[in-house]
This record gives structure tokens, C-alpha cells and sequence, in this order.
């Protein structure tokens, strides 16, 4: 094959793979670069919560062991997370508690008050929270786990693809690295998505190949088959030691842990310079409780020391590396900078923007393809198809970006005694998104775009203004009190309507030029 | 506070290594041929400085952490540094073509009183 034809080849791979996926592959990159906030949407979603600040790690073991102790004392496992600065309230899990009178097993997770002396659980409204964003970018929504697995996964690896052969077919990606020329057509989308494809182009190769990681068991089965067999239950099993080690049962001999004292001068003592990121307790008040402390490294969560002392006597019992191989490790350090869970106030906007980038990407290579067909085609040349791309393009771009909007308002317009509350935000976002589909298939596209991008601005708009009718958390009060964190999400909405404003206005210059 | 010193140093450095491509040195100095030196050390000066940006970065932190946020300073830059370069060419020949309009205009208004 001469390097003529294999661009050619090329080309016509990222072209249409582009194409049929590009709508499905801009709502994860979209859904998940909202999520890198998801902290920060669901202290805003709760609406009902003022921003504290974190406390100490001491205090936040003391709540999370002595709510614990009385809510789940015979339960298989805990798992306590310490407040952070993001997350400031401890949570407080249990797995596995016998539940009496019945063969059932209780298990749960709550979040802990900050300022009360005794633990008692952070009650919020039922809402899905950025969480609930967050997730939908890879589990999308009303899916089957199989499902969405496998279609994470497919479109992730055409995503790969698609960057490989875009550095491919990318003719002068060295001569016309900074080259950008404005207003001139199809020329300009072809520049603009290039520039955008070039400048984040680390981004984008490492968010598709880290998320083929993250499924990489399911991506490549039999690797996982060769050493644990084809029994589901087994490898699963064994994969989950990989990560949280060697499964402790209960002798069902009732012994005293140590006390929160004595727990956390252990936990001071061994992570030393290293940031904690939770306990695990298995078998608690057990003779066999064992105390497992893990620690953070740099970029991956999943990374760092693993120091497992016994649950009775605070004994060392080992203290080892997380990653138990270079393989592993490897893997964690990739799934460590997919998910940005170390970054910072500044890198997380680096993130942000990067995501941005990543979706702005995908939206100018699709409207790269109509555009440069537009120039070639006459009006009764237009199939079907065209037309169906066309629309679809506005729907999505511009509607998923409507859809959001729409979530945030729901949060906050829905009566907080509704049942399934945080399912109905969910469904808010479908239906408007459903209606912005809908909408470029029954107007003339020139007219539906600038409408579209218009009508989005308004409900931007309208995410603040709700906010400061319906919560104490309103943009004047974080801002006035200094909760950025909590303002930014007011203001980066009254920003993106306005960047969508200037684009309709731009739109409708240039098609009555 | 170091992040956007990297970002600064970045920037500039990213200008400069664009202002070494011919190309674009005429968008900015239309006047001026390049030559070989002129490119070279531009090129020289914008990489210095790009490895400067990433250093200042890892000053309080490891260098892992210091190349992931480089490379979302990085993305930023080169945003910018086209969109400059387009914007400043754009400008320089609308002002070219008024000016241009504009003398043509004097001639003509020179040649008619000329004939008067």
C-alpha cells in the first residue's frame, strides 16, 4: 500500500467513523467534562447546604467510627472517607449487616454533619447530583449494564481511532500547526477543528486509551480468562482483590476494636508526608477485624501505600505498594489521570477546558462534513441523509448543551417532596434534549440554528436566576462570601450563554452577508 | 500563583516558536525576510523557554505533576497563538485595503480637480 492510498484510507476511517459516532462520542466527552465538577454540582444541587470547610482527618475518623459502631456493628466491611476539601462532609460506609428477623443484608453510605458533636447523617434533597452527570459518560442512561459497557467501550476504541487517524490524515500537522483562517467557509471549520484536535491532542489520546483501560477486562476477556477461567463470579471475585486485597470473614468472636485515639495516632504514624485517602475495616468488633489504611500517591488514586493493622491490638501486619506490578501500576497511574481526582483548583480547570476542547473537536469535525458537502452539492443534490446529519448536528451540539441546563434548573424547580425526584431530573434533561432534537427536523436549519443556540442562552441564563429565587446558595451569596467553588457554577453558565449569544449573533451576520 | 507564570513564559514561548515558521514571521513582519540564523535561533529561544515553563512548574511540585498540567497550559497556548496570528493578519489587511481605498480616492480626487 503506497502512503497515498493509506491516507486515503485513513481519511475515509476518520471520516465516517467520525460521522456515525461523533453524536454519541460528544455526549461522553461533554457529559464527562462536566464531571470533572461533580463535587462542586452536587454541593450545588443539594441547594440546602451552606459550603463548610473541611475538618480534620481526627475529627472526621471519630464521627465516621462512632456512627458505625451504632449503625452497622456486625457488618462485614466499613469504608470511611475522610472530609477533603472538596468533599468536606465524612462518609461513612458499611457492607454486609445483618438486618434482624430477616436473611437479609443491609448495606449503605452516608455522609456525616460537620458541626454536630454527636454523628448524624447530611440529609439532602433527593437529586442526582453531578454524580449522576458524571457517570452518564460512560453508563449513558435507561441501559442495561451489558449494554452500556459494550457501547462505552465500542465508542471509545472508534474515539482512539478516530485521534490515530486524524494525526494521520492531518497532511501539514507540523507547517500548519498555528494556522487558523477565519471566515472562510468549510476552510475555516476544517482549521478550526485541526487547531483544536492539535492543541489538545495529548488530552485526547490519553482520555480514549486510559478509558479503554478502565474496561479492559470486558475489552479484552480472555486475558482475564486465561488466569481466572470463564466462571464470571471467579474473576470478578479476584480482580476485586486486586484492588482492596485479601477478603477477611468474621470468626464471630466479638472483641473490642481499639478506640479512635488509638486509630488515629496509627494512621498519623504510618502515612506520614502521604495524603490519606480511606480506611477500610473488615470484620469490625471481630477477633479477626483487620484495619486496612490507604494512602494517595501523586496522579493515581489507586496508587500509593496499602498498611493493614490488626483491628483489636493496632498491630502492623503488613505494609506494601497498591500496585502489586509494573503492569498494574501502569494501569493505575492511566485510570488515575483519566479520572483527575488529584488535580487541583488550577488543573481541574486545565481539565475542563481540555474537555471543552475535546468536544469543541468533535462538534467542528461534524460540522466540517456538512459544511464542505454544502459547497459541493446543489439544494436537490441534498439527500435525506444530509439533511438528517444536518439537523441531527444542531440537535446535538447545541441541544445536549440545553439538555444540561435544563437538569440544573429541574434541581431546582421540582417539588422537593416528589418521588423519584433525582430520576425526574434525569428525565428532564432526555426530554429537552428530545425536544432540541426534534426541533432542526421541523424548522429550516439557518433559522433552527440561530433558535437553537438562542433559546440554550435563555435557559443558561435562567440557571442563576432560578438559583438565587429558589436557594440560599445564589450567586451573590457564594459570591460575597468567597465560595468560588460553588459561584463558578453560576458564573460559567452566564459565560457560556453569552459565548452563545455572540455565536447566534455571528450565525445570522454571516448568513445575511 | 506558578501555574500562570508557566502560563506567561508558555504563551510567549509558543509565539515565539510560531514567529520561526515562515509563515507566519510574514503575518507579523511583512517587511522583513527570514533567514536561516533568524529561524534557527527563534526556534532555539522558543524551545528553551517551553522547558523553562515546565520547570517553574515542577518548583513545587513533582514532575509528573508538572508535565500533566503543562500539557493543559500548552492546549490553552496554542489556542491563542492562532487565533492571534489570524486576527493580526485579518487586521493588517483590512487597514491595508482602507488605506489602499483611501488613496485611491486622493488620486481620483486629484486627477478630477486636476481636470477642472
Amino acid at each position: 500500500m503506497n502512503n497515498g492510498s493509506f491516507r486515503k484510507s485513513m481519511t475515509w476511517l476518520h471520516t465516517w467513523v467520525g460521522l456515525v459516532f461523533c453524536w454519541i462520542m460528544y455526549f461522553m466527552f461533554v457529559t464527562g467534562t462536566v464531571g470533572y465538577f461533580d463535587e462542586e454540582i452536587d454541593h450545588w444541587m443539594e441547594a440546602d447546604t451552606l459550603m463548610q470547610s473541611p475538618i480534620s482527618v481526627e475529627k472526621s475518623l471519630a464521627l465516621s467510627y462512632e456512627f458505625l459502631a451504632k449503625k452497622a456493628p456486625e457488618a462485614k466491611q466499613w469504608f470511611l472517607v475522610p472530609s477533603q476539601s472538596r468533599n468536606p462532609f465524612p462518609t461513612a460506609s458499611w457492607r454486609d449487616q445483618p438486618i434482624e428477623g430477616s436473611e437479609e443484608l443491609d448495606s449503605g453510605s452516608k455522609r456525616l454533619n460537620l458541626d454536630s458533636a454527636e454523628p448524624t447523617e447530611h440529609i439532602v434533597r433527593d437529586t442526582g447530583g453531578g454524580q449522576r452527570l458524571y457517570r452518564m459518560h460512560y453508563r449513558f442512561h435507561y441501559m442495561d449494564r451489558t449494554l452500556y459497557t459494550y457501547l462505552s467501550i465500542f465508542v471509545t476504541l472508534l474515539m482512539f481511532i478516530g485521534v490515530v487517524s486524524g494525526v494521520v490524515i492531518h497532511r501539514k500537522i507540523f507547517i500548519d500547526f498555528f494556522t487558523f483562517r477565519q471566515f472562510k467557509g468549510a476552510k475555516s471549520w476544517l482549521d478550526f477543528h485541526n487547531i483544536l484536535s492539535v492543541s489538545s491532542l495529548p488530552f485526547q489520546l490519553m482520555i480514549t486509551y486510559s478509558g479503554l483501560i478502565f474496561m479492559v477486562t470486558s475489552f479484552f476477556p480472555l486475558i482475564a480468562a486465561g488466569s481466572y477461567g470463564f466462571d464470571k463470579d471467579t474473576m470478578k471475585k479476584e480482580l476485586s482483590k486486586l484492588a482492596t486485597g485479601e477478603v477477611v470473614e468474621r470468626a464471630n468472636v466479638s472483641a473490642k476494636m481499639i478506640d479512635v485515639e488509638t486509630l488515629t495516632k496509627k494512621v498519623s504514624e504510618h502515612t506520614k508526608n502521604q495524603q490519606l485517602q480511606n480506611i477500610r475495616i473488615q470484620a469490625p468488633n471481630d477477633q479477626n477485624a483487620t484495619i486496612t489504611i490507604n494512602t494517595m500517591s501523586d496522579i493515581s488514586n489507586y496508587s500509593g501505600q496499602k498498611i493493614v493493622l490488626n483491628g483489636v491490638t493496632g498491630e502492623l501486619i503488613s505494609s506494601e505498594q497498591k500496585s502489586s506490578s509494573s503492569g498494574l501500576s501502569f494501569a493505575y497511574v492511566m485510570l488515575g489521570l483519566h479520572e483527575g481526582l488529584f488535580a487541583e483548583i488550577g488543573l481541574r480547570w486545565l481539565y475542563f477546558i481540555a474537555g471543552v476542547v475535546g468536544s469543541a473537536m468533535i462538534a467542528t469535525g461534524a460540522i466540517y462534513y456538512v459544511e464542505k458537502r454544502k459547497v459541493k452539492l446543489q439544494e436537490n443534490e441534498k439527500g435525506k441523509g444530509f439533511k438528517f446529519v444536518e439537523s441531527m448536528n444542531i440537535g446535538t451540539i447545541v441541544g445536549l448543551i440545553a439538555a444540561i441546563s435544563a437538569y440544573f434548573i429541574a434541581n431546582r424547580l421540582l417539588p422537593l417532596d416528589m418521588e423519584n425526584r433525582a430520576n425526574w431530573e434525569v428525565h428532564c434533561l432526555f426530554l429537552t434534549w428530545a425536544v432540541f432534537i426534534i426541533h432542526p427536523f421541523i424548522r429550516p436549519i439557518k433559522k433552527a440554528w440561530s433558535e437553537q443556540l438562542i433559546a440554550t442562552a435563555v435557559l443558561l441564563f435562567c440557571i442563576p436566576i432560578v438559583n438565587f429565587f429558589t436557594s440560599q446558595i445564589h450567586l451573590i451569596y457564594t459570591a460575597t462570601n468567597g465560595n468560588w467553588a460553588l459561584a463558578a457554577i453560576d458564573l460559567s453558565a452566564i459565560v457560556f450563554g453569552v459565548i452563545l449569544i455572540l455565536t447566534a449573533r455571528l450565525y445570522t451576520k454571516r448568513e445575511t452577508v | 500563583m506558578m501555574l500562570l507564570i508557566s502560563f506567561a513564559i508558555s504563551q510567549l514561548a509558543t509565539f515565539i516558536i510560531a514567529m520561526s515558521m515562515p509563515k507566519h514571521y510574514r503575518q507579523i513582519l511583512t517587511t522583513h525576510q527570514q533567514t536561516g540564523l533568524v529561524k534557527i535561533t527563534l526556534m532555539l529561544v522558543g524551545w528553551s523557554m517551553i522547558i523553562l515553563a515546565i520547570f517553574v512548574l515542577a518548583l513545587q511540585q513533582s514532575i509528573s505533576l508538572a508535565l500533566t498540567e503543562y500539557f493543559g497550559v500548552v492546549t490553552l497556548n496554542i489556542i491563542l497563538t492562532a487565533l492571534f496570528f489570524d486576527s493580526y493578519a485579518r487586521k493588517r489587511a483590512t487597514s491595508k485595503n482602507n488605506a489602499y481605498s483611501r488613496n485611491r480616492n486622493t488620486v481620483q480626487n486629484q486627477s478630477i480637480s486636476a481636470k477642472y
